[in-house]
């Protein structure tokens, strides 16, 4: 799984630890979801999605083959 | 939140309170060696407190969760593990229990269950995770 959470949260001016209190996860859990090395749960994605107002499936891409 | 902490101190203290009474008696009934070990044990767990409170309490106080939804699933998977690493654990020492006293056994059970919990923690960490 890709997220674009970088690339928006770059666009916003927010820091690992911004995006962390707006979303209520630890900073750690912010650095795992841009590596793309934590599946979040669908209200954590709706969560960051709506925050930075764009749809899940913008935010959270996934493979022909990630979804089999 | 902050009653979580004040819960998580408190039981911590009396962890600590109970390890220095034992360590007292084991002292009084001339068992070294077992007090040494639970003398490292009560400092490393102290200092492991100390260290978590200190990082995780300025972090509540900006409004940052000790605990969410990554954590949570990291602590699952790690209690999974060291449900099976214990059950073979377990069927190890009972198949010396022959030549290992009852209290022994029982400690080193106990002692082997907290140690693969805390392994299989670190391990899992870093590790990929997700809910899907």
């Amino acid at each position: 799984m890709k997220t674009r959470m970088k690339e928006y949260r770059a666009k916003h001016d927010l820091t690992q630890l911004d995006l962390a209190k707006v979303v209520g996860v630890r900073r750690e859990t912010i650095s795992f979801l841009e590596k793309g090395e934590y599946n979040p749960s669908l209200k954590m994605a709706v969560k960051i999605s709506r925050y930075f107002g764009i749809g899940v499936e913008e935010m959270f891409l996934f493979e022909e083959d990630e979804l089999d | 939140m902050k009653a979580k902490v004040i819960v998580l101190a408190i039981v911590s203290l009396m962890i600590i309170v109970g390890m220095s009474i034992q360590i007292i008696r084991l002292i009084g009934d001339g068992y070294a060696i077992p007090s040494a070990f639970m003398i490292i044990g009560m400092l490393g767990f102290g200092f492991y407190m100390m260290t978590r409170l200190k990082k995780v309490y300025p972090e509540m106080r900006e409004g940052i969760p000790a605990e969410d939804e990554r954590s949570r699933n990291v602590k699952h998977r790690s209690a999974g593990i060291a449900y099976f690493i214990s059950l073979y654990g377990w069927l190890l020492l009972f198949a010396f229990q022959r030549f290992i006293e009852k209290d022994d056994l029982l400690l080193l059970g106990l002692a082997g269950m907290g140690l693969s919990f805390f392994v299989a923690l670190l391990l899992t960490k870093r590790q990929r995770t997700g809910t899907g």
